[in-house]
């Protein structure tokens, strides 16, 4: 019979991650004429977003999805990819992150092989009250996560950290104002019904790596690992580009149904905010360091391939 | 062997290990999904799982609210303040025929209202009422059937560990969940008092009327039950205005109690070192309960049971009511035979998605399922409640008390029916 | 035998009281928060402490739990097979429970070293947190003993039994 892969992965079946793995398993069960079967585990049912690197490891899965930013400490190069360094799509940062990775190549997935590497879209300002320059962030209560916790907090905002079942409710009540996130929740959580205003900002990303059992991959035969590897820049560049599509439909749907209010901040704003965040970056930066990243050449080669693909 | 089947053999060995060992619930959970991971995936997978889940679910910020709601009913329990409850409710209806039983239902659906168990709420009720209503030559059937079925009020009346664990797992917010909840809980308060004067007005010797009290003794004895009506208040307002997280309310509902009943000279260190003792006692059960059926609904997802299921119950022909009546069955059944928490927790990620196609309100569906296993715990052959109440009164046969428990279980159903022929019954509060 | 059994009560009655610790600083630690918040400086990193100090909570009550009876049982069948048949069953159910429990223990242990190996660091307050769960390991190493100990008194019961 064909050779089975378990393919996990942690959020709900509806998300991009889960999209872009049927979309891979599909893909792979085609080039590969049915010589490997995958079977696909979303929604945690597997691994959860915690335990995905060492599921995987140890052969709980052969194949995991897992973002970077839910476990600190463990990525301290690819982290780089979450900081706010001026994305503006999807598609660019996952292209950027898998050439960074390629130039790099980052201990952290030294015992794993790597299947692909791609970002959420940019987190943006989703509000009550419209959020049209600096000083609008002042005091204001935004739920938020991780990085774009921290992003708030250097704005002068205040982070609510909150589970995101929770968040319309919370919105509903004014206990949060707004949150920040990429929009595709806009549509797929509705929120475009408490949130009449869209600021722009396009802050950072979230980067994600699907990773695969070192020792289920040398199983493999090699006309499979080689359909394997030709994928992986493929999809990486597929899922940016599903990710900034999806995006998009999301805004215009908002637009239509709730009349919700899109704002762009000038040149002049996103000089002020880049000014405040740039703290974060130098954070990054010594902790990067104290593990042995070359964190100046890592940035450096950021940037270029940024304006290299994004014009 | 097909992953339905692995799923049904795993659901079988549960329920004979449950019943032939004398194990602890979840542990015999915790065990049947390890096993049953193992041999649908592998041994590195469902070994990894362990470890993982156990860490993960011990952890969890949603479990905290746990220990809080528990610690602040026993802090309560151990200070008095419900037995002072029940001595306001006794000088109001005492002198009635059945008073003391009618003020019994009142006292479990004030503890219920600070206590989030109805197995507490049973142990509580038990050593406060029992000994009242036998002082005032009730009839044991009576007695132990009110204590029985009032106290299955701790898991409907809020702060209620079911509900909490239910809006954990199914992602849905735990204030709403309370605040639609209040509703049942008053229907069966009123239902469990209307049930008492008919009966007694047919048999008058089940429950004698007990001494007059003056106008001055009843007012007085209303101050005695003040604290506890505000920290009802002051830990559900909170709740529902969203002031607070559920796991904040506990807190602040503990620390309050523990003011209040510190102020009132009624916490001495040993009440304190009890309290703590017994909160820690039943919150890691329940810990290890959902640590279990963490574990076995791990063994399910992976057997896609929760899925086939839903998918073959959306194309059955039936109309949705036919088919939550089946469930609903199915709860009771499950209910007559396992203790509620674990049961639900069980079924829950089998059925929340089945009643999701047959396009019913979560918040309801998760109310009347609440309902439903609450009265498992009072109906034959397994009834927690009913066992509890059973061995705390000492002399009065399990058998008696499941008399008793009958008289009740019609207002369990009229609650049910009205439910469910005016679902829209939640939102009047 | 003796003396392990002394020293298991010990331990359970140790780690009881350290559970009991954490119970209350939960609930200073949620009290002081909301009081903080409402002030507007809200303490950083409450729910994850709060994750933390349950889970101390939940495991190191575990083995006190075990020894006092606390988790529940459905006994209602087993009371009518006879006294030999019990006392074999309630062997099995002790040997499944401490295979069970020693894997837990097991894995919560390589959890610990995992998440040490990967230098993991919590999500808000960036603070090494592997010694939490090695505390939950001790907690389920613990009730391994205290299974243990029950499972020798067990056995012990019925050679004193069959001697008399
Ligand atoms: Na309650
Ligand atoms: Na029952």
């Amino acid at each position: 019979g064909p050779i089975t892969l378990r393919y996990a992965n942690f959020p709900p079946a509806s998300t991009f991650p889960c999209v872009q793995m049927e979309r891979w398993k599909k893909e792979v069960e085609k080039r590969t004429d049915g010589q490997v079967s995958i079977e696909t585990y979303p929604g945690g049912t597997l691994l959860g977003a915690k335990n995905m690197l060492r599921g995987v490891m140890k052969g709980q899965a052969d194949i995991g999805c897992l973002c970077m930013s839910y476990q600190p400490g463990v990525f301290p190069m690819t982290t780089v990819a979450e900081l706010p360094v001026g994305f503006a799509s999807s598609a660019v940062a996952s292209r950027v992150l898998y050439e960074l990775y390629r130039m790099h190549t980052p201990k952290e997935f030294a015992k794993v092989k790597v299947l692909a590497l791609f970002t959420s879209a940019p987190t943006n300002i989703m509000s009550r009250v419209p959020v049209r320059s600096i000083t609008d962030f002042t005091g204001l209560e935004l739920r938020a996560s991780g990085m774009a916790s921290r992003v708030l907090d250097r704005l002068g905002a205040t982070p609510v950290s909150m589970p995101m079942p929770e968040t319309p409710e919370a919105l509903q009540k004014g206990l949060v104002k707004g949150l920040m996130s990429s929009l595709e929740v806009m549509q797929d959580m509705n929120f475009a019904e408490y949130c009449p205003y869209v600021t722009r900002t396009d802050f950072q990303v979230y980067p994600f790596a699907v990773i695969m059992n070192k020792r289920a991959f040398d199983r493999l035969p090699v006309a499979v690992q080689k359909v394997l590897d030709d994928l992986i820049l493929e999809q990486s560049v597929w899922t940016g580009r599903y990710m900034d599509e999806h995006v998009l439909d999301s805004l215009a749907w908002s637009q239509k149904t709730y009349g919700v209010e899109t704002i762009t901040l000038d040149r002049e704003q996103h000089a002020l905010m880049q000014e405040k965040l740039a703290p974060l970056i130098e954070e990054w930066k010594a902790k990067a360091t104290d593990k042995g990243v070359d964190a100046e050449a890592v940035l450096a080669d950021l940037y270029r391939l940024r304006d290299t693909y994004q014009p | 062997m097909s992953l339905t089947m692995f799923g049904l053999v795993g659901i079988g060995v549960l329920v004979a290990m449950i019943f032939l060992l004398r194990i602890p619930v979840g542990f015999a959970m915790g065990i049947v999904g390890f096993c049953g991971f193992w041999a649908v995936l592998d041994v590195h997978a469902a070994l990894g799982m362990l470890g993982d889940e156990t860490w993960k679910v011990f952890s969890s910020y949603g479990l905290t609210v746990i220990p809080l709601f528990i610690l602040m009913g026993q802090i309560c329990f151990y200070s008095g303040l419900n037995g002072r409850l029940y001595r306001a409710a006794y000088a109001w209806m005492g002198p009635v025929h059945g008073g003391v039983a009618m003020a019994t239902v009142l006292a479990c659906a004030g503890f219920a209202a600070i206590s989030g168990s109805n197995t507490a709420t049973a142990a509580t009720m038990s050593s406060v009422a029992l000994p009242q209503m036998k002082k005032y030559g009730y009839d044991p059937i009576l007695s132990t059937g009110t204590v029985a079925a009032a106290s299955t009020l701790g898991a409907v009346i809020p702060p209620s560990i079911v509900l909490i664990v239910i809006g954990l797992q199914t992602g849905q917010s735990i204030a709403a969940l309370f605040w639609a909840a209040l509703v049942p809980g008053v229907l069966l308060v009123v239902f469990f008092i209307m049930r008492i004067v008919m009966v007694c007005k047919k048999h008058p010797d089940l429950g004698p009327a007990g001494p007059s009290t003056g106008w001055g003794e009843k007012f007085r004895s209303l101050k005695g039950s003040l604290e506890m009506v505000v920290l009802f208040a002051l830990v559900m307002g909170g709740l529902v205005a969203g002031l607070f997280t559920p796991s904040e309310a506990g807190a602040a509902g503990a620390a309050l109690a523990l003011a209040v009943s510190w102020a009132g000279g009624n916490l001495t260190w040993k009440r304190l070192v009890n309290s703590i003792r017994d909160t820690l006692s039943i919150s890691c059960m329940i810990m290890t309960i959902v640590l279990g059926a963490v574990i076995f609904g791990r063994f399910l997802a992976v057997t896609r049971i929760p899925f086939t299921l839903a998918s073959q119950v959306a194309e059955l022909a039936f109309p949705p009511l036919v088919i939550l009546g089946l469930i609903c069955l199915l709860y009771i059944l499950g209910g007559a035979i396992m203790d509620a928490l674990a049961l639900l927790i069980i079924t829950i990620p089998i059925f929340f998605p089945v009643a999701a196609t047959l396009g019913y309100d979560p918040l309801w569906f998760a109310v009347v399922v609440t309902v439903v296993t609450t009265m498992g715990a009072i109906t034959p052959p397994v009834g927690v409640n009913t066992f509890i109440v059973s061995a705390m009164a000492g002399d009065v046969p399990l058998a008696h008390v499941f008399r008793g428990v009958a008289i009740f279980l019609p207002c369990y159903l009229a609650c049910l029916a009205l439910l469910i022929l005016w679902p829209g019954i939640l939102n009047i509060f | 035998m003796q003396r392990m059994q002394t020293m298991v009560q010990w331990l359970n009655t140790t780690l009881l009281c350290l559970a009991g610790l954490c119970l209350m600083g939960m609930v200073f630690l949620a009290c002081s928060n909301m009081v903080l918040r409402f002030f507007g400086h809200p303490v950083k990193g409450t729910f994850e402490l709060m994750g933390f100090l349950g889970a101390m909570v939940g495991a190191l009550a575990l083995s006190g739990t075990q020894a006092g009876k606390g988790h529940i049982v459905i006994s209602m069948f087993q009371d009518r097979f006879p006294a030999r048949m019990r006392l074999g069953l309630d062997v099995l159910t002790s040997l499944i429970c401490l295979a069970f429990f020693g894997l837990v223990a097991w894995q919560t242990w390589d959890l610990a070293l995992s998440i040490r190996e990967f230098e993991e660091v919590s999500e808000t307050l960036q603070i090494i947190y592997y010694p939490f769960v090695l505390v939950v390991c001790l907690g389920v190493i613990a009730l391994v003993l205290q299974i243990f100990v029950e499972l020798v008194l067990l056995v012990g019961d019925r050679s004193r039994g069959g001697a008399s």
